[in-house]
């Protein structure tokens, strides 16, 4: 009986020994960096898919020409002051001048504004050669990383022609006191006196894809996702046409 | 005999062809979701809350809070706070900018294509409309509906419609219930 227990005890003390060398090997083995190859963003913007829509969500709808790039700034903000810069993020913006002709939607009283489009962002992403679990978790901390940090253009983006006329669909930014997209579409250029819708998301296209190049022979495969795309709405609408439409739904 | 064995099969023919129109749209009908090519492993996740909003109280951790409730209700989705997890839920400010939400994903096109690695879901505090009833919760919902593998929808009453009207659409909805259930069983 006695011989018995002996022997279950050195049995599992067999196991416990093992079990904690393999375990201690399994923290100390290095396994490589698990490198990112792909990445996906998807962004909400509020897509809107008719002309009334997009005149509905303006809060000013003016006409005019963009002039000249007055400058490139930070948008990313401090949320604790926003006058500040977020010194851990950066998404580039470039407000432009744009001189009114008409407004059409909202009080204005200045004929010239800053219209601001967002350009890019900074992403930054760490690879390490963490060991995690199906549902998120570390099991085995990191001993290798590296911190990838690179630009993604913004999937709506369209550098404006200067001198152009442009019908635009605009917000304010009460605290900096420059102009921005409502939505997307957001801005009909006029071209002989007949209106173009303005979207890269025209023809139905919601993804986008760039192949980043993230030093050596690296690349990232980074897709930007919006949503939706949209038809040409505006599509044969005279110029006239849309100026009346903007007028009744004020 | 011979006619009305005529007709029986007449009729079998129209029904069947009947069928052949109904049986789709009805098929239709039921699936106005959009699957992503990938997802999580499990509907259960865990995530860390970001430096922005690592203190409850907020707006926007309240969004993701009340979000993290209704997928619960919804779908049975476990998403729970570890301090020990690679993902991450969080706010940015990003001024002049129309921007709701963005949700970021790494994946290993060679080996796991079809799970999500990580990821790093934030909403835009600087977004004017963020502060109107249920625009962030909308907003969250939304978020996560990409993680567990639904896509984005152009028209319909779903929380994954990019063109929903936020303040009244803002939980997970009977097309993206039956998504997620189409993606986990």
């Amino acid at each position: 009986m006695l011989k018995a227990r002996t022997r279950g005890f050195f049995l599992v003390l067999g196991i416990i020994v093992v079990g904690a060398c393999a375990f201690s090997f399994f923290l100390k083995t290095d396994s490589p960096i698990n490198e990112t190859q792909a990445m996906k963003i998807f962004y909400d913007y509020p897509v809107v898919s008719t002309f009334d829509e997009m005149a509905e969500e303006a809060e000013f709808i003016v006409s005019g020409r963009y002039t000249s790039l007055d400058s490139k700034w930070n948008m990313a903000r401090n949320p604790e002051n926003i006058m500040e810069e977020d010194s851990e993020n950066y998404v580039e913006g470039w407000l432009y001048h744009f001189e009114i002709d008409d407004v059409l939607k909202g009080n204005l009283e200045s004929s010239t504004i800053l219209v601001n489009h967002k350009y890019s962002q900074v992403i930054t992403t760490t690879e390490s050669n963490a060991v995690v679990d199906d549902e998120g978790n570390i099991l085995k901390a990191a001993t290798k990383e590296n911190t990838l940090s690179f630009s993604v253009h913004d999937p709506m983006f369209i550098e404006p022609e200067l001198d152009s006329t442009y019908i635009l669909f605009l917000l304010k930014d009460k605290d900096f006191g420059n102009y921005y997209a409502a939505v997307e579409p957001f801005s009909i250029k006029v071209e002989n006196g007949i209106p173009e819708l303005q979207s890269n998301l025209l023809n139905n296209t919601k993804t986008f894809s760039e192949e980043i190049a993230v030093g050596g022979d690296r690349t990232v495969d980074v897709l930007c996702d919006v949503g939706m795309g949209v038809d040409d709405f505006i599509s044969g609408r005279s110029l006239e046409d849309i100026i009346q439409a903007i007028s009744t739904s004020k | 005999m011979k006619k009305g064995l005529l007709w029986m099969s007449q009729g079998m023919l129209v029904g069947l062809i009947m069928a052949c129109i109904v049986v789709p749209m009805l098929t239709l009908s039921v699936s106005a979701y959009s699957l992503e090519s990938f997802h999580l492993k499990s509907k259960s996740a865990s995530f860390v809350w970001g430096d922005r909003i690592d203190t409850p109280g907020s707006v926007i951790r309240n969004a993701w809070e009340s979000a993290i409730s209704d997928w619960a209700s919804a779908s049975s989705c476990d998403f729970y706070s570890s301090s020990n997890s690679v993902n991450e839920l969080n706010s940015f400010y990003e001024s002049s900018s129309s921007l709701y939400g963005r949700t970021k994903l790494t994946y290993d096109i060679t080996t796991d294509a079809i799970y999500i690695a990580s990821f790093e879901a934030k909403i835009n505090a600087g977004n004017s409309s963020i502060s109107r009833s249920n625009v962030a919760r909308s907003t969250a919902n939304h978020e996560f509906g990409h993680l567990l593998g639904i896509n984005d929808l152009s028209s319909g009453t779903a929380i994954m419609n990019t063109n929903r009207e936020r303040s009244t659409i803002y939980i997970p909805q009977t097309d993206d219930i039956n998504g997620v259930a189409a993606v986990y069983g």
